[in-house]
């Protein structure tokens, strides 16, 4: 199975109240241990948050996930898929005839930093307490693997730290994305049209009218191609 | 000079390199593959209607529409031929809007077959919930309406031109127009 089917597997429930699938994802211990070489990873954590000297306001304007320091995995993963809300919301809201409903929705959008601000913050806590969460982090499965005693990867627990700061991470998740998700669907019914026509209706009318035109002896075949009116040439 | 180049040649090495690896880190934690927040531009989501499941969808439905464009063009001149040439019109900008439709899907979660990172394999869909299941959903019903609407076009055709007997085609469109659901 590639990594991909691996991820596929995991019911991604991004949308829903119950995010327990996701929950149980960052959460599963026996996910394959497919971390990249750690010699590239170790002593890099500076470079992920190279970029935090940058205005921290544009950043969450922009929804960069890069900005924030919050190391590997876990935290890095919950604080970009807040940020992949946002940039949803943008996508959708582009999808959009021009009207008060679009404008409406770019009106709000100033609201939704504010938002990933306080995502920023939590995640940032996270990794600084808990970097990266330990079972993810290859740089620590690393260190624990090269003990001289014992293999003290299997000693670390199987569930990621802190549920204080992971419930809150995923509840500010879970509110960019019902924003995202409300969005979706004004997209979408802006779309539909209430009074299209009942298009069923009308065949079963015309397949009804051919019956009795035959039964009536009239063939409706067509015109005679030397009577067809100038219209329609 | 040639020194602080290289140095800064470096920094965005290991950036580069951190990236990728939070980014592998990622594809494990994250069920729906890498956020797009961490992606390349080379693996960011398609525009309009994307290269992957939302524009199966519209393929499929402009395949039906298509089907059914080909059977009005067999029906020769006359009232009939009218009706289903008006039948068409509204075909064609029902098409419009699931497509419209398609690319709120493709905006709200995108899939595409450009990149592997998006958590499914090239023509696999994704495992979709919330609003992009509904979505999802509505598509799948326009592709059951077109569908119909191009099997009863095709029936009334050869009912018009006398292959088939027209009670039998009249029963007919209506029982398969009666499973279709709300265009």
């Amino acid at each position: 199975m590639t990594a991909k089917a691996v991820n596929q597997a995991k019911a991604p429930d991004r949308n829903t109240p119950d995010r327990g699938a996701r929950d149980e994802a960052a959460r599963d211990p026996g996910a394959p241990d497919r971390a990249p070489d750690p010699a590239t990873a170790l002593g890099s954590a500076t470079a992920l948050g190279s970029e935090t000297a940058l205005d921290r306001a544009t950043a969450l304007d922009r929804a960069d996930a890069w900005a924030a320091p919050v190391g590997f995995g876990f935290w890095r993963a919950l604080y970009a898929d807040c940020c992949d809300a946002i940039l949803a919301y943008d996508r959708v809201v582009a999808t959009m005839p021009a009207g008060e409903l679009r404008e409406r929705l770019i009106e709000l959008r100033p609201e939704l930093p504010e938002l990933l601000d306080q995502a920023w913050t939590v995640a940032e806590l996270a990794a600084a307490l808990f970097p990266a969460g330990p079972q993810r982090d290859p740089r620590l499965l690393k260190l624990l693997s090269e003990d001289p005693v014992l293999d003290l990867r299997q000693t670390i627990q199987d569930r990621p730290p802190d549920p204080g700061l992971r419930t809150a991470l995923f509840g500010i998740r879970e509110q960019l994305w019902r924003v995202a998700e409300d969005a979706g669907r004004l997209a979408w019914h802006v779309r539909e049209n209430p009074h299209a026509t009942d298009l069923t209706a009308w065949l079963r009318g015309l397949a009804d009218g051919v019956a009795a035109a035959r039964a009536a002896g009239w063939t409706p075949v067509g015109y005679d191609e030397d009577e067809r009116p100038e219209a329609w040439s | 000079m040639a020194h602080d180049e290289g140095m800064a040649e470096h920094v965005d090495w290991q950036v580069l390199i951190d990236r990728e690896t939070a980014r592998q880190v990622a594809a494990r934690v994250a069920p729906a593959g890498v956020p797009v927040s961490m992606r390349e531009a080379a693996d960011a989501p398609g525009t309009w209607i994307g290269t992957g499941h939302w524009r199966r969808h519209v393929e499929r439905l402009t395949e039906t529409v298509e089907r059914a464009a080909v059977a009005i063009a067999q029906v020769p001149p006359g009232g009939v031929r009218d009706q289903l040439d008006g039948v068409m019109e509204i075909l064609g900008l029902r098409l419009q809007r699931y497509t419209h439709i398609a690319e709120v899907g493709q905006a709200l979660w995108p899939d595409d077959d450009t990149t592997d990172l998006d958590g499914t394999v090239p023509g696999m869909a994704p495992r979709l919930s919330g609003v992009a299941q509904e979505i999802d959903d509505r598509l799948s019903g326009a592709l059951a309406h077109l569908t119909a609407v191009a099997v009863s076009i095709e029936h009334i055709g050869m009912a018009d031109t006398g292959q088939r007997d027209p009670d039998t085609v009249s029963q007919l469109v209506a029982r398969v127009l009666e499973q279709v659901p709300a265009p």
